[in-house]
């Protein structure tokens, strides 16, 4: 039944393994000599701060963290793992999608399905759309309420907005609720102040896709506010490679808009709002063995308004209420049209309870409107839409500092769905000093999260290859499940190690078991009509559930001059039977990577990116004769010269051309290369 | 130790708490109606002040860091709305200086845009600076310079500050570089630790291999307390992460130059801020364009204010007990992360 197009060109023949090692290698030990080197120099960066006076050094702050906990917390004492994508990473490799940011994270599984569709997950359950791991943008949802998982691309934000990507690994429903399963991404914006200015920037690559955007920050009296606007265009992966051995229409064309206002209205107090809209042409994929002819367009526009009020005393701190709103109108001709509403009502108060307790109490209420009507044979349908869907979420989390060396974190959240019901999830984490500094820490952490099964499981059904249409007769169907589909579970155990074991180096060290129970997948029946002519359903299920287990290990050298930061990972991933469909990738066993960035006192700054992934496992269910993805290595390079107001870079990704597989998803009988190498170019304008 | 007359010059400032509590109940002691005279004066003083003219200003900020662009706002919130401001950031240095004809007065936010004005803006004009480090060595200071506010907290506020948080003191120990900004810190700091009766044990960060080094020597000198003022050759977020975690290990207390720098894990310190400066700056700003202003003030640095911040979790794990008077007025981070 699968058809599989594979394609590699004679001229993209691959480096020996060995030598694409070594050259890696080797450019790592040149960027980690550089730093030194620069380092032993005095560092150019603070000579060259020096020159202007050292007044901003005054305001500097120290990398904090804010979704472990949603209050801030020291990346190094942190009551989950979490790593940070910088600012300046994203700035420095080039990137223009969140996904190719993401992927050099640790244990953090990205593979392309194809150009519009990256598959990102935290220690995998990778697909399409990765409903396994939360995305969020500044804590605001940016999943799809129909299916979870967050379509990256379609997302109305400009990467040289992003001040950070902070990634959580291991589950994070305690204080993010529902379906922050295997983890989350949380994506902090840059705030409205912090932009001022004019910005033009575009990047273009050897493939031909253009990537702009054109910003505007300013402050005035009270307010201060950022506005960005910009055009995307990728060509398809055919185009790319300029290949007439396989089809695809995987092209985009992508306008977006992105503003955020700030007003303080006295000196604690202060209003933010945000509206950002995006308007994506993308072509059309197979879904579930229908190839559309025609383009897909999906428009998103989410809206904030926060209103955030400090308040300085001795118990009460911080407090805020928020309100937010997601809004998408989904054509794909072979999924479904579909318009989504979301709204949700916020609100947080931090306090604390003596010296010893910082709490953070609050809750959230959430109204989803889902309307999708089929208008064609091949859409899916949602029994009983127009859909009308409330969630109500309560949390605590509470931080104790026990005694000198040791704090105990709680966090509790109950969340009632209403077509689930409630469920509950839950973290408690000791955070053991094992010198008098903290200088090592240990941490010791359970949890608990679940998964929640959205419309798109629980109430879709899909009739697909006609045999006889009148009397809607298909030989492939996906029919809704005969009992109600429970939450998923999981519960991990978690042990982790964070030091700084010499000057400028910390040390990272994170050991997790973790146990899935009633893992949604799919019951498959086979009925012969005739000979030769069978009819297959799928039914989601909750089937068996899995055990996974792994490690990661990161390593960051900081100096004056430079950063870099080494990390392995081994992510093992076992479901209970042989043949249980997880309708998703498992993680690739063993990872690796690493990012260095130099920076010279002359303007230039080199980035290096590098990741390596062993093969990616297929679903071990899967009924269409899926295969594993390739093992690969990926390199990226970078370098950009300031000239003042205007800076250019250049760089290569992938260089060794590694990442050109075919990568099957959960719900395609089809599948085609996706590029690999490109050489890009950026030119930006600050005014 | 400062003398009370050194402690008038900073009126401007919020000076430390214990300073403050100290001479307010001595000067009450003394004579106890004179903070109600003090205080009439003021008040007639404000009530037959001349009102202030709409004025023309121009505001050069040296960047577009964040903290110029909110000492912007505060200047701009500070002058209010009669005043016409135009915020522009400081073009290349070699450039001459483009105002409009009608501008009344010029501020610059930062060190860069106070040096360049200085070279360049014609003396008539009148101009004030903020956010400016070590204003008297750019040669901002006497006549015909400009007043302004510097970031700056005076060396003997905060040797005030330790000796009330850390009575046993005897020795400071801080880090410098050969031949520069922190080089000169040190010179200036030795005289204010020599004139507080303690001795500084300054480490020559060039003298060693690496920084950790430096590190050693200077916990091999047995110091009471690390004191660290703002120098970009020395302290980075990896240097100062190391000091700290150093320091915590040999439970060796850290004053910190930010709120930053105490929130990562010094015992106490200092904390600017940019706003703030901005409304220094507006005030001072004010007495220069009042029609009978004589310049008097010309030349002149005013002192920051400044907050004073403590880190309760550093103070327990460290075991010192802070001051109930330190307390009440400083601003306190109760985790490790705040």
């Amino acid at each position: 039944m699968r058809i599989w197009f594979h394609h590699r060109s004679e001229g993209s023949a691959r480096v020996p393994w060995r030598l694409r090692t070594a050259v890696a290698g080797l450019l790592l030990v040149l960027a980690a000599a550089g730093m030194a080197r620069a380092d032993a120099g005095g560092g150019t960066t603070a000579a060259a701060a020096g020159e202007v006076g050292h007044e901003l050094l005054l305001f500097e702050e120290f990398p904090t963290v804010v979704s472990a906990a949603r209050q801030p917390r020291p990346i190094h004492r942190s009551s989950v793992p979490v790593s940070i994508v910088t600012a300046e990473d994203i700035h420095y490799g080039g990137y223009t999608t969140l996904a190719e940011a993401l992927q050099f994270v640790p244990g953090v599984d990205m593979l392309a399905v194809d150009r519009n569709r990256p598959a990102v997950g935290v220690r995998g359950l990778h697909d399409t759309l990765s409903e396994r791991t939360l995305s969020l943008i500044d804590g605001r949802s940016a999943d799809s309420p129909i299916f979870g998982g967050s379509e990256l691309m379609r997302l109305p934000l400009f990467m040289e907005d992003v001040e950070r990507i902070e990634v959580v690994r291991g589950p994070g429903g305690a204080s993010w609720g529902a379906n922050a399963f295997t983890g989350v991404v949380n994506v902090i914006m840059k705030q409205p102040g912090d932009v001022p200015g004019g910005l033009f920037s575009v990047t273009t690559n050897d493939f031909g896709d253009l990537y702009s955007q054109l910003r505007w920050g300013a402050s005035q009296g009270g307010w201060s506010w950022r506005l960005s606007a910009g055009y995307e265009d990728r060509v398809s992966s055919q185009e790319a490679l300029d290949s007439a051995d396989f089809v695809s229409r995987d092209s985009a064309r992508n306008r977006r808009f992105d503003g955020e206002a700030m007003v303080r209205i006295s000196d604690a107090t202060r209003a933010t709002f945000g509206l950002g809209h995006s308007d994506y042409d993308q072509g059309g994929y197979e879904f579930l063995t229908t190839l559309p002819e025609a383009d897909g367009r999906l428009l998103t526009t989410r809206a904030f308004a926060r209103l955030d009020h400090d308040f300085r005393g001795e118990r009460l701190e911080r407090f805020y209420l928020q309100w937010y709103g997601n809004f998408a109108e989904t054509d794909q001709p072979a999924i479904q049209e579909s318009d989504t509403q979301e709204n949700d009502l916020e609100v947080q108060l931090d306090l604390r309870l003596g010296d010893r307790h910082e709490l953070a109490l609050g809750g959230n209420l959430r109204s989803v409107r889902i309307d999708s009507q089929p208008r064609r044979i091949t859409d899916v349908q949602l029994l009983g839409a127009p859909l009308d869907q409330d969630w109500l979420g309560l949390f605590a989390v509470d931080r104790w500092q026990a005694s000198r060396r040791l704090a105990i974190e709680t966090q509790a959240r109950l969340d009632d769905y209403s077509e689930t019901g409630s469920d509950w999830s839950g973290r408690v984490t000791g955070l053991v000093s094992l010198d008098q500094p903290g200088s090592h820490t240990l941490r010791l952490a359970a949890a608990r999260a679940f998964r929640t099964p959205l419309p798109g499981l629980g109430q879709a059904s899909v009739s697909r290859i006609p045999i006889d249409p009148a009397r809607r007769l298909f030989a492939f169907n996906v029919l809704p499940p005969e009992a109600e589909l429970d939450n998923e579970e999981t519960w991990s155990l978690e042990l982790g190690y964070t030091g700084a074991p010499a000057t400028g180096m910390t040390l990272r060290l994170d050991l997790y078991r973790q146990r899935f129970d009633r893992l949604i997948g799919f019951d498959i029946t086979r009925r012969e009509l005739l000979p030769g002519v069978a009819i297959q359903a799928l039914r989601a299920a909750n089937l068996d559930g899995a055990d996974a287990f792994g490690a990661e290990l990161e390593a960051a050298l900081e100096g004056p001059a430079g950063r870099l930061t080494l990390w392995v990972a081994y992510n093992d991933f076992e479901t209970d039977r042989d043949d249980q469909i997880v309708r998703a990738h498992l993680p690739a066993r063993h990872k690796a990577g690493a990012v260095g960035r130099l920076r010279r006192g002359d303007g230039w700054t080199f980035q290096l990116s590098y990741k390596y992934s062993s093969e990616t496992p297929v679903d071990p269910g899967e009924v269409s004769g899926n295969s594993t993805v390739d093992a690969f290595h990926r390199l990226d390079l970078a370098a950009a010269k300031s000239l003042g107001r205007v800076e250019v870079s250049a760089g290569v990704a992938d260089l060794f051309d590694d990442t050109e597989l075919t990568v099957f998803d959960a719900a395609g009988f089809t599948a085609h290369p996706t590029p690999g190498r490109s050489v890009f170019a950026r030119f930006q304008l600050e005014f | 130790m400062p003398t009370d007359d050194r402690k008038d010059g900073h009126s401007r400032a919020l000076l430390a708490p214990c300073v403050a509590l100290r001479g307010t109940l001595a000067r009450r002691r003394r004579c106890g109606v004179l903070p109600w005279l003090a205080a009439a004066a003021l008040a007639a003083s404000t009530t037959t002040a001349e009102p202030l003219a709409a004025a023309e200003v121009t505001v050069y900020l040296s960047s577009e860091a964040v903290p110029y662009r909110q000492a912007a706002e505060g200047l701009e919130r500070r002058l209010g709305a009669g005043h016409s401001i135009r915020v522009k950031s400081m073009p290349e240095p070699q450039l001459e200086v483009d105002l409009a004809p009608d501008v009344d007065a010029v501020v610059a936010v930062g060190t860069a845009a106070a040096v360049w004005l200085h070279r360049r803006l014609p003396d008539r004009m009148p101009w004030v600076y903020c956010m400016v480090a070590d204003p008297a060595g750019l040669g901002l200071t006497g006549r015909p310079a400009p007043s302004g506010v510097s970031t700056d907290v005076p060396l003997e506020a905060q040797l005030e500050l330790i000796g009330v948080a850390l009575p046993a003191t005897r020795s400071v120990g801080m880090l410098f570089r050969t031949g520069s900004g922190s080089d000169q810190d040190r010179l200036r700091s030795a005289a204010a630790v020599e004139a507080a009766g303690w001795q500084l044990e300054a480490v020559n960060v060039d003298q060693h291999e690496s920084f950790a080094g430096a590190l050693r020597e200077l916990f091999e000198r047995d110091v009471d307390v690390i004191w660290t003022q703002p120098a970009p050759e020395i302290y980075n977020p990896a240097t100062v992460r190391s000091l700290l975690l150093a320091a915590l290990r040999r439970r060796v207390p850290v004053f910190g130059y930010s709120t930053p720098f105490v929130r990562a894990g010094s015992l106490l310190g200092i904390g600017l801020d940019a706003e703030r400066q901005g409304e220094q700056a507006a005030e001072i700003l004010e007495d220069v364009l009042r029609p009978a202003a004589s310049r008097h003030g010309a030349g002149r640095a005013v002192d920051p204010s400044f907050s004073v911040v403590v880190n309760l979790m550093v103070a327990d794990k460290l075991d010192v007990e802070l001051p109930p008077q330190l307390l009440r007025r400083a601003h306190k981070i109760t985790g490790s992360d705040r």
